[in-house]
């Protein structure tokens, strides 16, 4: 009867159509006030619309009748509310209530155990597996047990009783492996981990051992393999270690066997006194090694560790007592290049110890301080009697090019160990380099070599451009912009002959962005498909790129794609937790919830958010509705405490950018010279909370807070120093500004006429005259590393200072007339430079840069470059000089739109009431008709706008 | 150098990172930590010297309860500049040996897009696979797909093992 009642909702819900589901509970309910699965499915219904009050009040008054949820249609429907509105306590509540009716229910204790273990409530999960063992007493549940006392012990809040809780786990595991109940290796490495917690080797030695009962199992781990191998290194038995990594490498090819057995070779050495016991030893070792290296593809592990060895005895000082035995390292190296040069890998597997040997055994963060120039020219000796064989014989096949690409990467680390700052010498032969890379036939043929010498050729001169025109002296500025420019044709060459190089197209990224170019940027970001968990480890290379560009709509649509994407996670994670409780596969939970904080506490996921804060709060600065909307705004949720910004956790990939020289060399780093603006980091978390919370205070015309955050925002800005990009300290002091006229607004101060004007100061600052675009070739100086940004950053403070204009007026403030002829008098003047700038951008740019950047008689460093280029790739300087010329376009026409539209609207989906995150849906997303919301800007003079709005129509958003 | 090593959930950001350009799929995470939460023994990452994962396999046994058990590869990628190294097929032989240890996998599966002719010539002469069909549309995109399988009782069943490891 009940569920031929409530088929009808259950299936409106089926279908997504939540209104449909509400208007059928509410026939239910009106008939029979007192139907609880109806008014538990109403809840639900509700919860997916992101109602969190209703359904909260709903669930209390169900959860006071009796019996109530015994009812499984109420039980479940109610569950799932919660499970949606994020709101575990009041799950287990319901759990709780349903066991006190129902004691002997298994699912229902399952549930239970699973809801607290998905939430990270340790100390309730141990309580459930307790009861749930007690109740039906099966092996599972004393896993269940196990697991959770080790949990508690690792990840809860501070226990006084870890000791015992890890010795109780320890006996449990230990009794069921004695037993003969663990089956397989997911319980033993729980086992492993808990007597890991308690530095417990022996144990874990004991329990890897070859007596055991899953011994088969063990040796056919590789992990394990390796575990017990490293054990018996760090329990200093190195005879052990060395017999069980040998016997492993009998079979198998594990680097990380290798090292430990090198490791404790060396050890070893190190306690033998006897010369000859020590020459026999390695003797010995060398054998193996060399045995090793004859089977099938097994030579260049087996090679690559006797330079490991040579390392180890030449950082432990036994080189000069063994070097009978096992060569220099300086030989080792040149002899493992000589063997595996033609491999695309071989760089890469021998990079560190060029460092290690040049820098000895102390190289960290600063190789530099401890450089030797023997070793240095040793190397430079050994790589001139090589390179130029390689380059002749390029041609020849694709391993022969191979071989030339992986000599001309140790030349350029060599290079960089020397401290080359001769921006020339890293010029040299890339002609060379262009000759090959980018000829149509040798590409097709030797595809990856040819990507890799056009990458090397645009690194090195990426490397000499910078160090010619240091970013920092502004006179540079223009030869910089154009230096950046020239190498751009290049990296589009390489693209177009290999469109699936994502190197190339990252360095092109970050090249057309320092030119303040994005949207040829984001298209070609785009042809990466970037997505899913991406957006967090590679988004960084864009998200927030667009605002700073007056690209606001396109940023905002990644910024969207980045926080649907955190919110997918976080549902998935727990969803799979339970399913290795269940299925019993236990090695990965601890794995499972710390990747699961990693991305709950991500850096990326705090950018993403405040970027797509920032683009609504900007797209719709001017109208007035924002003010409302900012005054129902929580902005508690994103209060950037100390807490919650130490736990942040940087997923961030700066290492993606196929670096040639160690990172740790920060100023031969490419991927930290070519950043357009500075990485954003805690302090910009703070700005940038801080933005919303005042304007929220503005618009609740709460004073006081204002002051509060005002105070807050100045600490944070002088704390960041030059963390902040200068965009983002034109915004921090505009924001100030704002802050100080509407305090003396508010509190009918003399001095308002004095704080408008230092804050239109600070807005007309960064707005250029608009005669500068006369200059044709002139403007090209600053255009790129700076007029636009500013322009954006000026734009981005005047909407700020509209809304806190429409906020004065809305209480009636005396003294916001003013404020708005102020504000009026800025718009035409920012209107009229935006206007010169798409006039510039719309004819004379192109011009200029054939002038100024091409065809220009003055010489500089890249001269010939540019003119092979011109001569040989006409086409991809024409689709650059395009670009350049389209995005500046662009990003001019959204500034415009910005200025143009004071009541254009996008729909405030993030600014709904909490600040922190869209209330997440369990299923599948709502579409929402942005049309019907968002009123569309007319037609002829707003293509660009309309054209990417027209898109975002299109996207199935979450609210 | 590499080292083989089973995989763990953090090493999805690395693994979506080896998709980059590999493979034109690209998995939810949901995808690939239902692998790791249901059969955690059965998928492996190839890590770099500098902890990079340059490769991976990532494997399942087929759900359906007919006998005998069988696993399938769902997806094997290895990086580029890493190819012709081996990778892939030390990838494939953990995972082989794994499904036949852990789960008594008589046999393993796996589709190969038609076009994809290394693949196919990996699948084929290396690992010995033979085409049990061609499965017409199999790919979002429309391709075709080869269904491949291989024996694995003949494969480990003699092997006789020398356990004092």
């Amino acid at each position: 009867m009940e569920q031929r009642q409530l088929r009808p909702v259950y299936d409106a819900l089926d279908n997504e159509d939540v209104k449909q589901a509400l208007k059928e509970c509410n026939k239910i309910i009106r008939k029979h006030p007192n139907h609880l699965s109806a008014q538990a499915l109403k809840a639900y219904a509700l919860a997916r619309t992101g109602a969190s009050n209703e359904v909260l009040e709903i669930g209390e008054s169900i959860l006071k009748v009796p019996r109530s949820v015994a009812n499984p249609h109420v039980r479940q429907a109610l569950v799932r509310a919660y499970k949606s509105i994020r709101r575990p306590a009041e799950e287990i509540a319901v759990y709780n209530a349903a066991l006190k009716h129902l004691p002997d229910d298994e699912s229902i204790h399952s549930a239970l155990f699973l809801t607290t273990a998905s939430n990270e409530m340790y100390a309730e999960q141990h309580h459930a597996a307790v009861a749930l063992n007690k109740a039906f007493k099966r092996q599972r549940y004393t896993w269940w047990i196990i697991v959770s006392l080790l949990l508690q012990t690792q990840l809860g809040k501070g226990s006084d009783n870890t000791q015992l809780q890890l010795s109780l786990a320890q006996r449990m595991a230990e009794k069921a492996l004695q037993d003969h109940q663990i089956k397989n290796t997911e319980h033993l490495r729980i086992l492993l981990l808990i007597l890991e917690a308690q530095n417990n080797h022996e144990a874990m030695l004991k329990a890897l051992s070859p007596d055991s009962p899953l011994a088969q199992q063990i040796a056919n781990d590789p992990d394990l393999v390796t575990q017990r191998i490293s054990l018996f290194v760090k329990t200093r038995a190195f005879k052990e270690a060395m017999s069980s990594a040998s016997q492993t490498l009998e079979i198998r090819d594990n680097w990380a066997d290798y090292k430990h057995y090198v490791e404790a070779v060396t050890e070893e050495i190190g306690q033998l006194a006897d010369d000859s016991d020590a020459h026999q030893l390695l003797r010995n070792v060398c054998e193996s090694i060399e045995k090793w290296s004859q089977v099938r593809g097994r030579a260049r592990g087996a090679r690559l560790a006797l330079v490991e060895l040579s390392a180890k005895l030449h950082c432990s000082g036994y080189g000069d007592r063994l070097g009978s035995i096992v060569s220099s390292l300086g030989d080792q190296i040149w002899k493992y290049v000589d063997t595996f040069q033609n491999k695309a890998i071989c760089y890469s597997d021998i990079m560190q110890y060029f460092v290690d040997h040049v820098c000895g055994s102390s190289a960290t963060q600063d190789p530099s301080t401890t450089i030797s120039v023997a070793f240095i020219d040793f190397h430079d000796n050994q790589l001139s009697q090589r390179i130029q064989h390689a380059r002749e014989n390029a041609d020849n096949s694709e391993d022969c090019a191979q071989a030339w690409v992986n000599m001309e990467k140790i030349r350029y680390l060599l290079q960089t160990l020397r401290g080359d700052n001769n921006p020339e010498l890293w010029t040299k032969d890339v002609d060379l380099f262009l000759e090959f890379g980018l000829d149509p036939k040798k590409a097709k043929l030797k595809q990856a070599a040819c990507s890799d010498m056009v990458l090397l050729a645009c690194q090195r001169l990426i490397q000499a451009a910078f160090l010619a025109y240091p970013k920092e002296q502004q006179q540079s500025h223009g030869l910089l912009s154009r230096s950046l420019f020239i190498i751009l044709p290049i990296l589009e060459e390489g693209i177009r002959l290999n469109g699936e190089n994502f190197l190339l197209k990252l360095y092109a990224i970050r090249l057309y962005l320092y030119l303040s170019c994005y949207s040829r940027a984001r298209a070609l970001y785009d042809t990466l498909n970037i997505k899913n968990i991406q957006n967090d480890t590679l988004g960084h290379f864009i998200v927030g790129q667009g605002l700073a560009l007056g690209c606001y709509i396109p940023d905002l649509e990644l910024s969207y794609a980045g926080v649907s994407f955190y919110d997918r996670a976080h549902f998935t994670i727990p969803h799979e937790l339970e399913s290795a409780y269940k299925n019993g596969t236990y090695s990965n939970i601890p794995d499972f919830l710390e990747f699961r904080n990693n991305l709950k506490h991500s850096f990326q996921r705090e950018i993403t958010h405040r970027c797509a804060l920032r683009s609504e709060t900007i797209s719709q600065g001017c109208s007035k509705d924002v003010v409302e909307t900012l005054k129902a705004a929580d902005t508690q949720s994103i209060e950037p405490t100390d807490s919650m910004l130490a736990s942040l956790h940087d997923n961030r990939d700066v290492k993606v950018m196929g670096l040639l020289t160690p990172l740790g060399i920060t100023e031969w780093n490419l991927e930290i010279l070519t950043r357009p603006s500075p990485l954003p980091t805690e302090n910009w978390i703070r700005l940038y909370s801080l933005l919303p919370q005042i304007m929220h205070y503005i618009a609740a015309a709460d004073v006081d807070m204002v002051e509060a955050k005002q105070r807050q925002l100045l600490n944070a800005v002088e704390e960041a120093g030059e963390s902040l990009s200068a965009y983002d300290k034109t915004v921090a002091h505009g924001l100030h500004h704002i802050a100080s006229v509407y305090i003396c607004l508010s509190q009918k101060g003399d001095s308002v006429d004095e704080k408008i004007d230092s804050l239109v100061k600070i807005i007309e600052t960064n707005i250029p005259e608009e005669q500068t675009f006369d200059q044709k070739a002139a403007v090209l100086d600053k255009l790129p590393l700076a007029t636009i940004r500013a322009l954006a950053a000026a734009t981005e403070v005047f909407t700020y200072a509209v809304t806190a204009k429409h906020a004065a007026s809305s209480n009636r403030l005396p003294g916001s007339n003013s404020f708005g002829f102020a504000l009026t008098q800025l718009r035409k003047r920012s209107l009229r430079c935006v206007s010169a700038l798409r006039a510039w951008a719309n004819k004379p740019a192109r011009a200029a840069i054939c002038e100024s950047w091409i065809d220009t008689e003055q010489p500089m460093l890249l001269s010939n470059v540019s003119k092979y280029m011109q001569t040989k790739h006409k086409q991809a300087v024409d689709v650059v000089v395009k670009g350049c010329v389209d995005s500046w376009l662009k990003s001019a026409k959204g500034i415009d739109a910005i200025y143009n539209y004071a009541l254009m609207t996008v729909p405030a989906l993030l600014f709904s009431a909490d600040l922190s995150w869209f209330e997440p849906l369990p299923t599948d997303d709502i579409e929402v008709d942005l049309a019907q919301v968002m009123p569309l800007p007319e037609e002829e003079e707003h293509e660009v706008i309309e054209d990417t709005w027209g898109d975002l129509n299109k996207k199935r958003l979450l609210r | 150098m590499i080292t083989i090593r089973q995989a763990r959930a953090s090493d999805e950001i690395a693994m979506q990172n080896c998709n980059l350009t590999n493979l034109p799929e690209n998995y939810h995470m949901k995808y690939y930590l239902y692998h790791l939460a249901t059969w955690p023994e059965l998928s492996f990452v190839a890590e770099n010297e500098q902890g990079r994962v340059v490769g991976y396999v990532l494997a399942k046994m087929n759900e359906d309860m007919t006998e005998p058990l069988d696993g399938h590869i769902t997806s094997l990628s290895v990086m580029r500049s890493y190819r012709r190294l081996g990778i892939a097929e030390r990838l494939m032989n953990q995972a082989q040996r794994a499904m036949f240890e852990v789960f008594d996998a008589k046999c393993v599966s796996l589709h190969v897009r038609i076009s994809n002719i290394a693949a196919f010539s990996l699948y084929r002469n290396t690992l010995s696979f033979d085409i049990d069909h061609t499965e017409p549309k199999y790919y979002a995109d429309g391709e075709d797909a080869y269904s491949m399988k291989k024996d694995l009782t003949a494969l480990y069943s003699l092997e006789q093992e020398n356990l004092d490891f």
